[in-house]
């Protein structure tokens, strides 16, 4: 066999291989706010922040998301409860804080959760949460 | 050569980023609590011991101020969890995945629901009869039943899954989250994840399994 042959055998193998393997993982590497959304918001609010009937209010209400952005950082850290309106509907279900979350995740979770559903696309910094946060009621 | 092996760790390594789910067709599903054991008496032989396991006779009271026995889970199949309305952490998610497996059995008169809240004090019949409300469920096939603090925790047991009042859980209780799924006997046949889209997955295949058992009967 002559040496362009098995390279050229060679080469397709591993762009098959390749194609393969896109094909098979998942998805695109998430990004770091995604990935705190999938992690910690996904399974309630749902993979596209659709909510859930009368329960569990959807996330893309891009008013509510615009007129509540000085609260983001305190509903996601310390919870939520009572009536809120959403998308014109009103939901009364608490959410716990997550504990889990410093303020770099949550600015993450911010942004990627502004960028998707608000009309504002605002920006977070750690900074900004870090304040927020230690200004909560 | 060099290269063959380089071509045996790729097809390995997309082995490993398979990431798709699988949802097992079982043929059968187990009983559990009925198993055969074998243990040491006291002479160290080794005797078979049968270990029942059997949810006792319950009346509780449902959203619609129903009284709902176990006799009317006899010939059905049926999903358990426990739960509370006010929860703020996993009952949501918990409801949520309920409800899937509700909408593909909405139809179907052999399969209901039964979830137990354990939280008496707050949550009255009214407030059960909210939540229902909230996601739009019917109450002949979805009971949300409130009972004796007594009752419910003892039920609780039954099921072997955790349940109790922990002022440091958030919302005040700490309880598994475990969907239960019964037959027609009141057996336990399955355990799953109630906060797991997965294990949603998991249990209408089982139902699916269990219908079958039930009509070759």
């Amino acid at each position: 066999m002559n040496i362009n042959l098995r390279v050229v055998i060679l080469a397709s193998f591993v762009v098959v291989l390749l194609v393969l393997m896109i094909l098979r993982s998942c998805s695109r590497p998430p990004q770091k706010g995604e990935l705190v959304y999938k992690t910690h918001c996904a399974s309630c609010h749902g993979n596209n922040g659709e909510g859930f009937r009368n329960l569990i209010p959807p996330l893309t209400d891009s008013n509510y998301l615009d007129s509540h952005a000085d609260d983001f950082a305190c509903i996601v850290g310390y919870g939520i409860e009572g009536e809120i309106m959403v998308n014109g509907v009103i939901f009364n279900q608490p959410m716990a804080g997550i504990e889990a979350l410093n303020n770099v995740e949550i600015a993450n979770v911010a942004n990627y959760i502004y960028e998707r559903w608000s009309k504002s696309k605002k920006k977070f910094t750690a900074k900004e949460i870090e304040t927020r946060l230690a200004n909560c009621e | 050569m060099k290269y063959f092996y380089f071509i045996v760790v790729l097809f390995i390594s997309i082995g490993f980023t398979s990431c798709i789910e699988e949802v097992q067709e079982k043929e059968e599903l187990p009983v559990y609590g009925s198993k055969e054991v074998l243990v040491d008496n006291e002479n160290g032989e080794e005797v078979i011991d049968n270990i029942t396991l059997q949810i006792n006779y319950f009346e509780v009271m449902d959203q619609d101020s129903q009284i709902i026995t176990q006799a009317d889970f006899k010939d059905k199949i049926y999903i358990v969890d426990f739960f509370f309305t006010h929860c703020p952490t996993i009952c949501p998610v918990m409801t949520k995945n309920m409800a899937l497996v509700y909408d593909e059995f909405e139809n179907d008169s052999e399969v209901l629901f039964l979830s137990h809240t354990i939280d008496i004090k707050n949550d009255s019949v009214p407030q059960l009869k909210k939540y229902a409300a909230k996601i739009g469920i019917s109450s002949e096939k979805w009971h949300m039943v409130t009972a004796d603090k007594l009752v419910i925790y003892d039920l609780a047991a039954q099921y072997m899954v955790s349940a109790a009042e922990d002022p440091n859980s958030p919302g005040g209780y700490m309880h598994s989250g475990a969907f239960i799924l019964m037959d027609g006997q009141h057996r336990i046949r399955g355990y799953y994840d109630g906060t797991m889209e997965e294990d949603v997955m998991q249990i209408i295949a089982d139902i699916r399994v269990l219908k079958k058992e039930m009509n070759e009967h």
